[in-house]
């Protein structure tokens, strides 16, 4: 009796959770298709030989020569070429004079160092529209407004929140390991470049692909100061006009789905370390 | 690790002999190395963040157009704060921004609901966080072209809507249904990051609360409502507080999708600035800056406070 008992309340103990399981999947199902959905009309949409067929049935036409075409119609190339030259050296020499202060911040004994690294957070809360005006017309002084130089040049000078993580990092990395290089003759710059650096990789590796993604994908700044020689989400934007009707928009998402590419590849290959970094950006608060 | 340590006594014995004897000149370079590598941020922020901060706390108290170098600009004291917070569009721009904040809770359910889903240990749970983050790392503006085509009123979402006999609805052409949009489209792009979050704030509680109050006999919605909510509080915390001060500086979205219309139902703050600024009214367009980043500022304040004296507690 009691046995009988037992494995019918076991049986309906498996059934309830395969049941709420088959919920769970079809709840997540659902939620994948509302967020994929969207990408893929985009791809079937850059496929139609025109405009005018765009609203027709799903992937009835596949038209690859769009992609070609597109170069030819919108400056996606020089979107394209524009955004590397931002990203390339600002990432590189931003990155490394991050990496520079954190390690001093992490490591080197200075006078008032806790104060200057607290202040310097307290600058990361003002919100970039309070400063943009005010760089507008500084960048005029210098001729640089219409060029990249405005969205290279300050970034060459680091990234606060960078140093935030990266300093972070340093403070597991025990002390005695420095202290005994220093014994050795190393200089700091040495100890910085041979010892730390190597030691940074993992961390330098996602928060530099994460400020690729953003630098990447930012339209704000590029479009306030440098339209004249526009990255790809300036070019992109560009795109909108007052007449929808009149729009090459199978072109248009011909174009989008290119300056998407760069990004979801280094999402792809980097994803575990960029979800990983995003929730610890969330823990540290 | 043993082979590691040994030399560092050695080493600290070779520390305390050196100390005597030039002790003191290694550390007047010890502070200069430290100031020589944190210089070049130091030169950036000072010249690209606190000069312009200050540029344009004095630009507010001066009627300036930007034409004429600022210090040419007649002082005017508070005339401009007044003149903008006087200003009727300025304040439709800022209701037009709360109103899109109304999206921070609805993502904050739908996203609990998914981490929830995710936290139960499922095959491809790995694949589904991937899935939901990939529209947070796309192209803001492809996503915005992307959208005003779907939701055209012969577009793929008036289609679907077709099937229940609803539409077309005129979704980018109507105040309501634009700001609607506007929201929806926000929350999709956001909801893999809230997620993530929620599931990390999960993945942070012990099981040993819940099979405690399974063994009390509680069930499944009280565990949720009595000890999974209220112990998530950090992330509502946190999603709340990012939501707001990321809302508050809404652009492109707006901007783009809709130009701020239809009758400036979507122009938020930032676009009310862009057309202060495009006016040669800078000293107003800084003015309005200002006012958001007052408003920033004390919900960080907020925030701060908060995340302190959970540390205490």
């Amino acid at each position: 009796m009691t046995s009988t008992f037992k494995e019918k309340r076991l049986g309906s103990i498996k059934k309830g959770k395969l049941a709420s399981n088959i919920f769970a999947y079809t709840i997540l199902l659902l939620g994948s298709v509302v967020m994929i959905a969207p990408l893929l009309w985009m791809i079937n949409a850059a496929l139609k030989f025109n405009q005018f067929s765009l609203y027709g049935p799903l992937f009835h036409e596949l038209y690859f020569y769009n992609f070609i075409e597109v170069f030819d119609t919108i400056p996606v190339w020089q979107g394209f070429i524009n955004s590397l030259i931002v990203a390339i050296p600002s990432i590189l020499v931003g990155t490394f004079v991050s990496a520079l202060a954190a390690y001093s911040f992490a490591k080197i004994k200075f006078k008032f160092r806790t104060v200057i690294f607290v202040l310097m957070l307290a600058v990361m809360m003002i919100p970039f529209p309070v400063v943009m005006i005010p760089q507008y017309y500084i960048f005029s002084e210098l001729d640089w407004i219409g060029t990249l130089l405005p969205l290279i040049i300050p970034k060459l000078f680091g990234n606060i929140m960078m140093i935030f993580f990266l300093r972070q990092f340093l403070s597991h990395i025990p002390d005695t390991l420095i202290e005994s290089a220093k014994i050795d003759g190393a200089t700091h710059f040495q100890i910085f470049w041979i010892i730390i650096m190597p030691l940074l990789k993992p961390a330098l590796a996602a928060q530099m692909v994460l400020w690729f993604i953003g630098i990447w994908n930012d339209y704000l700044a590029p479009n306030f100061f440098s339209a004249a020689s526009p990255t790809l989400p300036v070019v992109i934007g560009g795109l909108v006009s007052d007449f929808p009707i009149q729009e090459p928009v199978h072109l248009n998402m011909a174009a989008s789905i290119i300056s998407m590419v760069p990004v979801l590849v280094v999402f792809a290959i980097f994803q575990k370390q960029i979800i990983n970094s995003l929730v610890l950006s969330g823990m540290k608060e | 690790m043993a082979s590691e340590s040994l030399p560092t006594l050695n080493n600290m014995a070779l520390t305390l002999k050196l100390k005597g004897k030039k002790n003191k000149p290694k550390h007047v370079t010890e502070h200069l190395i430290g100031y020589l590598f944190i210089a070049p941020v130091f030169i950036g922020i000072a010249f690209f963040v606190i000069y312009p901060f200050f540029y344009s706390l004095i630009s507010t108290f001066r009627n300036w157009n930007g034409l004429v170098p600022l210090e040419f600009a007649p002082k005017v004291g508070w005339e401009m704060y007044q003149r903008v917070l006087t200003e009727p569009l300025f304040w439709q721009s800022f209701l037009n921004t709360v109103i899109t904040l109304s999206g921070i809770p609805i993502g904050m359910v739908l996203s609990m609901g998914l981490a929830l889903l995710l936290n139960r240990g499922l095959k491809f749970t790995g694949t589904f966080r991937v899935i939901f983050y990939i529209p947070v790392v796309s192209s803001i503006t492809a996503i915005i072209i992307l959208w005003r085509a779907m939701m055209n009123t012969q577009g793929p979402i008036n289609d679907l809507l077709l099937l229940f006999h609803i539409g077309p609805i005129n979704f980018l052409g109507e105040p309501g249904y634009a700001r609607a949009s506007l929201i929806g489209m926000l929350i999709w792009k956001g909801l893999g990051t809230s997620t993530l979050l929620y599931l990390a704030g999960l993945q942070g509680i012990s099981d040993s609360y819940k099979e405690a109050a399974k063994l009390d006999g509680a069930n499944d919605w009280q565990i949720f409502w009595r000890i999974t909510f209220p112990l998530l509080k950090p992330t509502h915390f946190f999603l709340v507080v990012t939501g707001i001060i990321g809302g508050m500086q809404l652009y492109v979205e707006p901007e783009l999708l809709l130009n701020g219309g239809p009758a400036r139902a979507t122009t938020t703050i930032l676009i009310y600035l862009f057309e202060r600024f495009g006016a040669n009214r800078i000293s107003e367009a800084s003015v309005v800056a200002w006012v958001l980043g007052v408003f920033v500022f004390i919900v960080t304040a907020i925030q701060f406070y908060y995340n302190s004296r959970r540390e205490r507690a």
